[in-house]
């Protein structure tokens, strides 16, 4: 057991009915019961009702549970204090916990805790690592999808076809003197471009992976005045942004978090973007600037009520030219829209805008999808399999870039033995993931595939 | 028993195979007095299969031997009589050399090699058991009631422990070619504890040349330039005999079909575990049906006989069987037999037993080499009996033993392979086992292990000072080619390549039009053959082995990490029962050896990993 004990609130900061308090090492039993008192015997996986006090002074009425070493998720001995009221009641609980001998958890503490005893393994604890930190629901299902070993599967099969790859080259290496041709399954380098391809597509996927995981980031641009602010306001139902027909009234980024089919959304509210003297208005444009190149998805929008303005044209090549990817959208439909603004904006964004209105809420439930879609890809949210850990993103990207180096190997024309180190590497990069090691796995294909030897 | 006492040894090798001889050499030129014992002085350096040393990964293995101040390489290079680069359309890496070797000839040159060794005594006799003195080697006993006494042993036995030949249905107890096996070892090794393996090889038939019509085969001939195996072989002209090449066919594929059932290999008769980079024709009909004809070389087995070695035709079919089936090939029509094929059965040790000095773990000073190991073939049997020998010289020294790296040596990952991983058939050496090739050539092998060899006092000053002038000679170029610069149209006049501007003559060899020779021309100075070539590799691929030393790097990084030999697996409590109870047997020596022990998991790696920071380690 460590020397040392951990303690955190085990529950999502917010306004919940039930926060749990959670400690776990050596002392966590003894660091409790100078905190949480009861008239109850303590039994291991028994709740016990008691009182959190401070010296004579009742901080909450609360539950405890204690697990006895090693039966309990970190293999230490963990005591749990499930408290009623909300965030004070924790907060206060918490900082009596730590004065009583606990120490804060690091993140992730108790599941590395749970890994170096032996409790789960490590790509268990990748998962549970992605659980936690996954916002929406979306992003707890594919945490539980990947402990499942659909993500294992996958990649086995790609190595499966790269071992065979790999195992026609050896034999020719090995076997100078045998005729192998008959038993070679086709060109190699049709079969590296799809798994180079796969790889791609995989690593790809961890950018849509992050956006279940984390959710992500939906900057609203546009010239001033276009409505941004209105959408935010209609999406939340409440007076968030400052809304007035001023325009240049949103000066800073004002953000909100809402839950789309499960997808955690971040909407910021950038000011609108144009050029100003005003020296805090410009700090505002200068910062929406930043906010698009960083977010996920940029929804661009203009104003459908009047012709399209060269402000209008500035935003879209704005969004156009960052890494997020664009929504155009026509705004203020309520109202009479100008002559071939339609048109007009769908040649400018290379899309087709969608038509809403903040005020009336036309349009919003197809603009939410859209960005949904967007986020995630359309069908492969439920099905897909998509990467959500950053080292299996790093792994796949590693594989790719060693696939694609001995795919222009081959194509220069080197010599084989030369091209087998960068498959070599890909295949070991893949095994990271599934935490295979090359070796046997290739001498045994040859022999499996060939007729060989003397 | 009364036993006498025969004489006192700083080293008793056991065996006068090709691990044996290895052993026996390294061990009495480095100082140590030496006794080489053999059942049968007359099967001294004996190939009882192919007459042939080298071929891919294997030739490698015959220059590192070299390279450490063995002799294989000399002997080949004194006996070959038909020699050939392997793989020259493919990179260097897997640049292989292969020999024809006179069987006779090679065993005559080993045997006066042997003779004429200071140090060294060589006696035929037969041993029935090791005397061990708390843990230690203190001498052996032979048949012949001897005691003799010594401070390390080198078992290097081969294929000889209670071996068993099976031809059809006929079998008997008896070595290869008819030789006497020795039927007390392996029980006494079994007493001692040793985990013992039954392992399975086989042999083709000989045949009388006379009776073959090689106008129905292919000829296959040597190497016009000849590259010696031996770095100090210098330049070798000889006539060469050609092999040839011949196929079967869908009767041949008939007759054991119709006969399979009286294969020992089918019927149950043989239970130990066959390799499958040597398999039995039977072997190859049966797993490869779609497969319309399998090939065969007729291999010479020396200048002063008849017979022929039909390489690819193993088998241990009845003997009317094997004489049907090779009557089937175009050109054996009328072929005769001289010596059936046979399988062989053989007790071997499992070698998760040794460490990485080849010492067996329980007993020190008791050293193991080659079949014995569970390995198969000439050349591993080698580089386990010339590393053996060392360390058996390193640990009466009390000296640090020779491990080589897998990043160093064939030889290391051999070594490794077998302690590390063990292995379920007799082992072969292959190009792939290597992870890191590109470094590991065969043109290299001088400069990966001279040196080491010359540390613990293997490598002659001959070898040593033909070594240093080879790496000064590349030095010496390589700057001139770093320097010297050619303009566009000296580029043009030599090499009949348009360049657009004057560049260094090292980057021009570096393109992969340029030809080495031609650019040599530009520099109006030519080194060596053997130096050229270093040069022309390291420039060409300079870029696959910068990732070749990136990967060696991250390799190392575990390797690096030494783990220490009391360490108490079963008190780190991340670890998985199985990895623990793993590593406590096989007590590894570092974490990247840990890494690959079959049942330890990366998570176990990444735990010792954790306990090694926290140990502050």
């Amino acid at each position: 057991m460590r020397e040392d004990t951990i303690c955190a609130v085990a529950t999502a900061a917010g306004s919940a009915g039930i926060s749990i308090l959670r400690l776990s090492g050596k002392d966590a039993l003894a660091v409790a019961r100078r905190v949480f008192f009861t008239g109850a015997k303590l039994r291991p996986r028994y709740f016990a009702l008691g009182k959190v006090m401070d010296g004579g002074a009742l901080i909450d009425q609360a539950l405890g549970v204690y697990f006895a070493a090693p039966a309990s998720y970190t293999g230490e001995d963990v005591f749990e204090i499930h408290c009623h009221g909300g965030q004070i009641a924790t907060q206060l609980t918490l900082e009596l916990l730590l004065k009583n001998g606990a120490r804060p958890a690091e993140p992730g503490e108790f599941t590395k805790r749970a890994f170096l005893n032996g409790k789960i393994d490590l790509s268990e604890a990748e998962a549970v690592a992605d659980h936690i930190g996954s916002l929406s629901e979306e992003g707890a299902k594919r945490a539980a999808r990947q402990m499942s070993g659909e993500l294992s599967e996958k990649i086995r099969a790609m190595q499966d076809a790269l071992s065979d790859i790999l195992a026609e080259m050896e034999a020719g290496i090995e076997y100078p003197e045998e005729d192998l041709e008959d038993q070679i399954a086709g060109e190699a380098l049709p079969r590296l471009r799809a798994l180079c391809a796969q790889a791609e597509a995989l690593a790809q996927s961890f950018r849509q992976g992050r956006a279940v995981r984390e959710g992500i980031e939906v900057a609203l641009c546009g010239k001033p005045n276009v409505g941004k602010s209105s959408l935010l306001n209609a999406i939340f139902g409440e007076e968030r942004a400052i809304v007035s027909n001023i325009p240049g009234t949103t000066r800073d980024i004002v953000s909100g978090h809402y839950t789309h089919r499960g997808l955690a959304l971040r909407f910021l509210d950038t000011a609108g973007l144009r050029q100003t003297d005003d020296a805090v208005e410009r700090m505002g444009v200068e910062r929406s600037h930043a906010a698009i190149q960083n977010a996920g998805i940029a929804v661009v929008l203009m104003d459908g009520s009047a012709p399209l303005s060269e402000e209008d044209e500035q935003a879209v090549r704005l969004a156009k030219n960052s890494p997020a990817g664009m929504i155009a959208v026509l705004s203020k439909s309520d109202l009479p829209q100008a002559a071939g603004v339609f048109r007009q904006a769908q040649e400018l964004a290379g899309q087709e805008p969608l038509c809403i209105s903040p005020k009336t809420g036309q349009g919003i439930p197809a603009l939410l999808d859209c960005i949904y879609q967007q986020a995630v890809g359309s069908a492969q949210l439920s099905e897909g399999l998509v990467i959500t850990s950053a080292r299996h993103a790093h792994a796949l990207r590693m594989a790719q870039a060693a696939l694609f180096e001995a795919i222009c190997g081959m194509e220069r024309g080197e010599d084989l033995d030369c091209i087998t180190i960068d498959l070599n590497d890909a295949w070991m990069r893949l095994g990271e993931i599934t935490g295979q090691t090359v070796g046997e796995e290739i001498i045994d294909r040859i022999f499996n595939k060939f007729c060989l030897g003397k | 028993m009364n036993y006498y006492e025969g004489g006192t040894y700083d080293i008793i090798v056991v065996g006068a195979g090709h691990a044996g001889i290895e052993a026996a050499l390294a061990g009495a030129r480095m100082g140590m007095q030496t006794l080489l014992l053999t059942l049968n002085l007359d099967s001294i350096g004996l190939m009882p299969c192919n007459p042939s040393i080298g071929g891919t990964a294997k030739g490698h293995l015959v220059r590192e031997v070299d390279a450490l101040g063995g002799q294989m390489g000399l002997a080949i290079d004194q006996t070959f009589i038909q020699i050939k680069m392997l793989n020259t359309g493919k990179g260097p890496a897997v640049h292989s050399l292969r020999a024809q070797a006179d069987k006779k000839a090679y065993q005559a040159y080993m045997k006066q090699t042997l003779e004429h060794t200071d140090n060294l005594e060589i006696r035929q006799g037969e041993i029935t058991a090791l005397d061990v003195q708390n843990g230690r080697i203190a001498g052996v006993y032979t048949a012949c009631g001897a005691h003799l006494a010594c401070g390390a042993v080198v078992l290097a036995t081969g294929v000889y422990l209670k071996s068993r030949i099976i031809i059809g249905e006929f079998s008997q107890q008896s070595g290869p070619s008819g030789f006497q096996g020795a039927n007390a070892l392996s029980p006494m090794l079994a007493d001692l504890g040793m985990r013992l393996l039954r392992f399975k090889t086989g042999t083709p038939a000989r045949v009388d040349g006379r009776s073959l019509d090689f106008s129905k085969m292919t000829p296959q001939y040597g190497d016009e330039k000849i590259v010696p195996f031996s770095f100090l072989s210098g330049r070798i002209e000889r006539e060469q005999v050609p092999c040839y090449l011949a196929y079967t066919n869908e009767k041949t594929h008939e007759i054991i079909r119709q006969n399979i059932h009286r294969s020992p290999l089918y019927s149950g008769q043989i239970k130990g575990t066959g390799p499958r980079y040597c398999p039995s024709i039977e072997d190859k009909v049966v797993k490869f049906p779609q497969k319309e004809r399998h090939q065969m070389f007729l291999e010479p087995e020396g200048l002063g006989t008849n017979e022929y070695y039909v390489q690819g035709m193993s088998s241990s079919l009845p003997e009317e069987v094997q004489i049907a089936l090779y009557r089937t090939v175009p050109g054996m029509e009328h072929v005769r037999f001289t010596r059936t094929a046979y399988a062989i059965e053989y007790d071997c040790v499992d070698p998760l037993q040794l460490k990485l000095n080849l010492e067996y773990k329980q007993i020190a000073g008791l050293f193991l080499a080659g079949q014995i190991n569970g390995s198969s073939g000439y050349e591993e049997a080698a580089a386990q009996g010339i590393l053996a020998g060392i360390n058996a010289v390193q640990f009466l020294r009390q000296k640090e033993p020779l491990i080589l790296g897998r990043d160093e040596a064939y030889a290391g990952v051999l070594v490794d392979d077998l302690a590390t991983k063990g292995t379920r058939e007799p082992y072969r050496m292959m190009t792939s086992r290597a992870e890191y090739r590109l470094l590991l050539r065969q043109d290299n092998a001088d400069a990966r292990l001279v040196q080491k060899g010359r540390e613990v006092g293997l490598v002659s000053d001959q070898r040593y000072d033909a070594f240093m002038r080879k790496q000064e000679a590349i030095a010496r170029f390589t700057d001139k080619l770093n320097q010297a610069s050619a303009t566009p149209a000296q580029i043009l006049q030599k090499t009949g390549l348009q360049m657009n501007r004057t560049m260094k003559l090292a980057e021009l060899m570096r393109r992969p039009e340029a030809e080495a020779e031609q650019v040599f021309a530009l520099l109006g100075e030519r080194p060596s053959e053997d130096v050229a070539e270093c040069i022309r590799i390291a420039l060409k691929y300079e870029g696959y082995i910068g990732k070749q030393r990136a990967q060696v790097e991250r390799f190392r990084s575990l390797e690096n990490r030494r783990l220490p030999a009391d360490f108490d697996y079963s008190a780190i409590s991340g670890l998985r029962l199985e990895a623990r109870a793993k590593l406590a047997e096989a007590r590894p020596e570092n974490l990247g050896q840990a890494a690959r022990i079959s049942g330890v998991s990366p998570a176990d790696i990444t735990v010792l990993l954790v306990e090694l920071k926290a140990r502050g380690l």
